[in-house]
């Protein structure tokens, strides 16, 4: 536990990265299913219907949440967009090598959109942000880093398994599907790990980043922590004196809230926030590595590569404003004057629920309940 | 502090529970399926498929089919036989996508036959044909077709407005296609078409 305390998720991540590199590969098929015949595999599919075996049909999922109308049409809209784009972004590739610049900058541009869109269906990483967000003490800033680096890191894991995997060590298509697959499970577990170091955190009464907000207790944090603070409030005198980098200029107290911020971005905060979005973008996703492969062989990888950064930026943004709404929620249901102890309840639940999310979802990989693949 | 954990966890684990599948839904595979029904003279039909695949996901096929992956050259018969083996076989085990609902609920399939792949622009496209295990007569009762994906990694559209178009048969038959509001993919994001085939 120590050593969990004193560095967070970084041996446990080198450990998981470790066991995706000797996990077996080719779980799932081209397609996302488990493959080959095994009966006893045959009456559990990925969304965990009952199917009999040989050529049977696909039960419908059972469907137990549903999205309300006004916002599931919306959603809707969007898949028939991202459609639409993916069109035009595997037609655009496809003819890239004749198109010049102005293709490029075309793919770029559409790459991006699809990000956005693409983003905004239901996925793991907003889950683990959005809960983060919604219960969690946090500053906008930190909203926005950690959905751009969990975004990048999604960007350079596709990137990274691409280059290495297919590049170079010339392995199929489908094995590299699988490898992707085994992340997949890494994530979960660096994931609940997560969850379980905010709970560890807050059970020794710190913040989910590691930071002493008891009042009247010495070196604060860097956070500012109230949740609605009025312009003009007067903050306790330590609010900027950052706990593990004494401050001799401590007077740049009185300097507003922007011109101590990058203080705040080192040490603790810094390192969960790096953690957090790692362990979310370790996954890659599985429409970037198709495309990566398709420029590979197309010989216009550079442009793949550009085309999965954009794509990273698009899902950047989306995710921000998710989690920036999810703040935002968060200050409103607590702006009617109630105390820390609800404060430290809903942290309590957020980080809880994070930890049984990656939890569950890697014992349903692991026991061969879900298929792993990309996401 | 423990009591409160405890008082707490009943309602998340619940939560837990209900989003987990929502993490793995987003469509990355575009296909386009044009299904055509020959109705046979007793009554009963075959499903003669067509689909293709967008350029990324056909490349990638190709590119575990041949060391380098040519898209221009043509499908060998051992090209396809190979293909058939490596991503159509799987298929067998979610019935090939497809799903047909008469009276007595959904129909399972004898394994496709007559599997063809063959590549144009680029794109990479299967052929073959379904058969229902136990023969139907499609002049009893009315019956419901449509291909989806459930997991929604794969997005199958229809050519065409309807998910069917009648190719051959001996009786009168009309198409009434629907949004099928009783199978919400992604969580309602998506119901996918369904066509009514009635015959008489």
């Amino acid at each position: 536990m120590q050593f969990i305390s004193s560095h967070p998720l970084r041996g446990i991540c080198g450990l998981l990265l470790c066991l995706a590199c000797i996990a077996t590969a080719g779980a799932a098929d081209y397609f996302g299913r488990e493959d080959g015949p095994s009966p006893a595999a045959v009456t559990a599919s990925a969304t965990g219907q009952q199917q009999a075996p040989g050529a049977a049909h696909p039960v419908e999922p059972p469907s137990a949440v549903s999205i309300p109308e006004p916002l599931r049409s919306a959603l809707a809209a969007t898949i028939r967009w991202q459609s639409a784009l993916n069109r035009e972004i595997r037609h655009a590739l496809a003819r890239q090598p004749d198109a010049g610049w102005g293709g490029s900058g075309l793919i770029v541009l559409l790459s991006f959109a699809y990000g956005v869109l693409h983003a905004l269906g239901p996925g793991h990483g907003k889950v683990v942000i959005g809960s983060y967000f919604l219960t969690q003490r946090a500053r906008i800033s930190h909203g926005l880093m950690m959905s751009g680096w969990a975004a990048l890191v999604q960007a350079l894991s596709a990137i990274a398994l691409v280059s290495v995997l297919a590049g170079v060590l010339k392995i199929s298509a489908h094995d590299l599907l699988g490898h992707a697959g085994t992340l997949e499970a890494v994530s979960y577990l660096a994931i609940a790990l997560y969850g379980a170091v905010i709970l560890r955190r807050l059970g020794k009464g710190l913040d989910s980043c590691g930071h002493d907000h008891r009042a009247g207790t010495r070196p604060a944090h860097a956070l500012v922590p109230p949740l609605r603070r009025k312009p003009g409030a007067r903050l306790p005198a330590n609010t900027f004196n950052t706990s593990n980098r004494p401050n001799p200029s401590s007077v740049r107290y009185a300097l507003p809230q922007a011109v101590a911020a990058p203080a705040s971005i080192a040490g603790a905060t810094g390192s969960t926030l790096f953690w957090a979005g790692a362990s979310v973008g370790l996954r890659p996703c599985a429409g970037a590595i198709i495309v990566l492969l398709f420029c590979l062989a197309n010989g216009n990888y550079g442009i793949g590569i550009i085309a999965t950064l954009a794509m990273g930026a698009g899902v950047a943004l989306t995710v921000s404003a998710i989690s920036l709404g999810m703040l935002g929620m968060q200050r409103t249901l607590l702006r009617g004057g109630r105390g820390k102890r609800v404060q430290r309840g809903i942290a309590f639940a957020g980080a809880l629920l994070i930890m049984l999310f990656g939890l569950l979802q890697a014992v349903l990989l692991l026991s061969g309940t879900i298929t792993p693949v990309a996401a | 502090m423990l009591a409160r954990i405890m008082h707490n966890s009943l309602p998340i684990l619940l939560f837990t529970l209900l989003t987990a599948p929502l993490a793995r839904a987003h469509p990355h595979v575009w296909a386009v399926y044009q299904t055509d029904v020959v109705i046979g003279a007793d009554g009963n039909f075959k499903l003669h498929e067509a689909w293709t695949f967008d350029e990324a996901f056909s490349s990638m096929l190709l590119g575990d089919l041949r060391p380098k992956a040519d898209i221009k050259k043509p499908l060998s018969s051992k090209e396809q036989a190979r293909l058939k083996v490596i991503a159509f076989d799987n298929l067998a085990r979610y019935g090939y996508f497809n799903v047909v609902r008469g009276p007595r609920g959904p129909l399972k399939f004898k394994p496709a036959s007559g599997f063809a792949a063959r590549l144009e622009k680029g794109k990479l496209s299967y052929t073959f044909v379904l058969e229902p295990a136990d023969p139907q007569d499609v002049r009893k009762a009315p019956l419901d077709f449509g291909i989806w994906d459930e997991t929604f990694y794969i997005a199958m559209q229809a050519a065409g407005d309807d998910t069917i178009a009648i190719r051959q048969s001996p009786f009168k038959c009309t198409l009434a296609t629907r949004e099928d509001k009783g199978t919400p993919l992604l969580y309602g994001m998506v119901f996918p078409p369904v066509t009514r085939l009635t015959c008489r």
